[in-house]
């Protein structure tokens, strides 16, 4: 599986549930504003119908003005009593009562002062509203008999309608409203019952309403909540459609939903045609002591316009995840990209470096992460790269001490060569010197000839002890030895000339050593002291000292001393200043000391050679 | 009387050809190195110098380019122990030099060498 999968799919997972939670997010949102809407839409209608109810509560009360007023209350007391004297004259003449009533009427007294009065108040609404507000007004005295018309048609007895006789009983009539064809209107008629001071029945003011005043404040509101996308109706109580903001046709139709409306406010959802309305209403509850008219305001709301600005958002998200989606894609892709170069140039490094190719230049990384990958195989690398050397260098060492002695032994063999030519050339010649003197051996022969060709034999077979002695490395064989025993023994070997003083030292140590091979070393040392020292005068002073770490010997001479330039060959195989050396003595010194694990030094001025012996 | 340079680094060797010498009645100057060599050389003109090649200071091939400087017909017979410097014993033979000589040698070859080189003055003694 590829990383760049991985990636991909992890952050689909995990914009899919952005989305997804955003949805529902989203969805949560919906309901909250769809209540929001629905709840703003219950308190709007309340308050329109709360409006209205006051409105024509108001309008009422202006009416009512009219049934205190002294002369209308005068006039309608003086009707009736004229009325009732009339009535008694007919009761007395048995006359028929409908010929009675007709002869009333026919003879009834209309109030022409009241009559103008009504005319004026007309005309005062008029005025002040700009439109008809009263499209009759009329005051019947109580036998039902219109005293006084202000406006409109009326017949001349209402005490056999039903709006009289509800008014006379309950104080109070209000009517469906209803196409007035005389005055080209709607109106709504209501009842108003006339008391005197003391409660008693008067007669009745009837007053038809211009449906189109009542609803002029609410047309007004309407109009400003149909540019919110709300259809404002009010239905009266038997659910026929009063008033419509949507279209005027509709008036006195049935409201289709008018089953659903029940108390005093609601709400509820009406689905037609893969539309869903909110339908929010609230009933006339009246105002103070107006009982309302049971009408009822409803709101309705279509669900799109609710969820206009909320679909935009959803529109938006699906655009957002589409979008995201993609990003998703090139973002994996780009990192998908990254990471694998990074993984290629990573895995690289390592096939160079498992090749054996540690001089591999290791590209840096942009990303941390890799950038300690690389470092961990730079470190590493290094490191390999390191023992390898090391392991290079040693084995070079190795051969290098081995190639040395095999040139040292093959140089030896030339010098040894070259060297044993030379005696050999004396005594050549020493022989030839012998046989030219046929006298034998004169006094000048031996004088001449024979040391020298003694000499040479000596010096042949110092050559070839010295070539042994380096060659031939035999192994030590260590005892605890006296180190001053070992220094007298070697001053015995040789024949220290008189004219040099030897000092030996006064303290013992006892040394772990092969005293026959540490012998040599000191042997050779003297030596070279005493050749350093010549013919003349001179010291050689043997000293040991114990140290914390380790025991020293020094051997010092005041001959002639080391140039400084020889001062690091001096141990070299083979290297010499002097004419019969073999160049070997030291180095044979040398080889000793390191096969006992001590080391050898050497300082000038005064010449001193330094045996360094650690503790074990 | 011919007059040899003998030059050895050895000295022993240097003393036995010296007595040699005096004894068949030449007179033999003496050096033990390739430097003291041309000095002496200078100083009394040998008839016929006979140098050891290997030397310290300076060997027998660097002291006979310098003789031939001095005198281009100067009369010079290297000795070697061992195997030496081919190009340098071209170089030298180019040069003139008389001989080549390896050690272990005969007197003999030595006497016959100077006889050869030098065969008025021998007549003379």
């Amino acid at each position: 599986m590829k990383i760049a999968h991985i990636i991909i799919i992890g952050l689909s997972i995990l914009l899919v549930t952005y989305t997804a939670t955003s949805f529902i997010v989203l969805e949560i949102n919906i309901n909250e504003m769809k209540k929001t809407a629905i709840e703003r839409n219950i308190t709007i209608a309340s308050t329109l119908m709360h409006d209205f109810d006051r409105f024509v509560k108001k309008r009422i009360d202006d009416f009512k003005q009219i049934t205190y007023s002294i002369e209308v209350q005068n006039a309608i007391h003086k009707s009736n009593e004229l009325f009732q004297k009339r009535a008694e004259q007919n009761n007395n003449s048995n006359n028929n009562i409908n010929q009675h009533t007709q002869s009333v009427t026919d003879t009834h007294v209309e109030d022409a002062q009241l009559t103008n009065e009504l005319k004026v108040i007309i005309e005062f609404y008029k005025n002040v509203y700009e439109h008809s507000v009263i499209d009759e007004i009329f005051i019947t005295n109580q036998y039902g008999e219109n005293i006084a018309l202000g406006t409109g048609i009326s017949d001349f007895r209402q005490d056999d309608e039903t709006w009289w006789q509800v008014t006379k009983k309950d104080g109070f009539f209000i009517g469906k409203p209803a196409y007035s064809d005389n005055y080209k209107t709607h109106t709504i008629p209501i009842g108003l019952r006339i008391n005197d001071d003391a409660g008693n029945f008067l007669g009745v003011l009837r007053i038809s309403l211009n449906l189109a005043d009542i609803l002029n404040d609410l047309k007004a509101d309407s109009k400003i909540l149909s540019n919110e996308n709300k259809n404002v109706y009010i239905i009266d109580d038997a659910g026929n459609i009063v008033y419509s903001s949507k279209r005027d046709d509709f008036f006195y139709e049935k409201y289709k939903e008018f089953e659903s409306i029940s108390g005093v406010i609601g709400t509820f959802e009406s689905s037609k045609e893969e539309k869903t309305n909110f339908i929010t209403f609230a009933t006339s509850t009246g105002f103070l002591d107006f009982p309302g008219f049971g009408w009822h305001i409803i709101i309705e709301q279509d669900e799109a316009s609710i969820l206009e600005d909320i679909s935009n958002v959803r529109n938006e998200l699906i655009i957002i995840t589409i979008v995201g989606i993609g990003m998703v894609i090139m973002i994996g892709l780009i990192i998908t990209y990254f990471i694998s170069k990074s993984l290629e140039d990573i895995t690289n490094v390592a096939t160079h470096l498992a090749k054996g190719d540690f001089n591999y230049i290791i590209k840096p990384s942009k990303f941390v992460e890799f950038q300690v990958i690389l470092n961990s195989f730079k470190k590493a690398a290094g490191s390999i790269k390191q023992l390898i050397e090391t392991e290079k260098e040693l084995a070079e060492s190795q051969t290098r001490v081995k190639n040395e002695r095999l040139l040292a032994i093959g140089e030896l063999s030339s010098s040894l060569a070259h060297d044993l030519k030379n005696p050999l050339a004396v005594i050549k010649t020493g022989i030839d010197a012998i046989k030219r003197n046929s006298e034998g051996t004169t006094p000048e022969i031996q004088k001449e000839v024979f040391p020298r060709m003694e000499r040479a034999i000596r010096r042949m077979n110092h050559q070839i002890e010295d070539v042994l002695n380096y060659v031939r490395i035999t192994p030590i064989n260590v005892k605890d030895n006296s180190m001053l025993k070992i220094i007298q023994s070697s001053i015995e070997l040789i024949k220290i000339p008189e004219n040099i003083k030897i000092k030996i030292p006064k303290e013992d140590i006892t040394i772990l050593c092969d005293k026959e091979k540490i012998e040599i070393v000191f042997i050779n040392l003297i030596l070279n002291a005493i050749q350093a020292i010549g013919d003349k005068a001179g010291n050689i002073i043997i000293s040991t000292s114990k140290k914390h770490t380790h025991d020293t010997v020094e051997i010092q001479d005041d001959g002639e001393g080391i140039a400084e330039e020889n001062m690091k060959k001096i141990f070299t195989p083979l290297f010499t200043t002097k004419m019969k050396g073999t160049g070997l003595g030291l180095s044979i010194c040398k080889n000793i000391i390191e096969q006992h694990g001590w080391s050898i030094d050497v300082q000038i001025n005064p010449t001193r050679f330094i045996i360094k012996i650690p503790h074990k | 009387m011919t007059i040899i340079l003998f030059v050895d680094d050895d000295t022993d060797l240097l003393g036995l050809n010296t007595f040699m010498l005096k004894n068949i009645g030449y007179e033999t100057i003496t050096a033990t190195n390739g430097e003291e060599a041309v000095i002496k050389f200078k100083e009394s003109a040998p008839d016929i110098t006979i140098m050891d090649i290997k030397m310290p200071k300076m060997d027998g091939f660097d002291a006979f380019f310098k003789m031939k400087k001095i005198k281009e017909d100067a009369k010079i017979v290297l000795i070697s122990a061992y195997a030496v410097d081919e190009k340098k014993v071209l170089k030298a033979k180019s040069m003139g030099l008389l001989e080549m000589i390896s050690k272990p040698y005969d007197f003999e070859e030595i006497e016959n060498i100077i006889k050869k080189h030098t065969p008025t003055k021998a007549q003379e003694f």
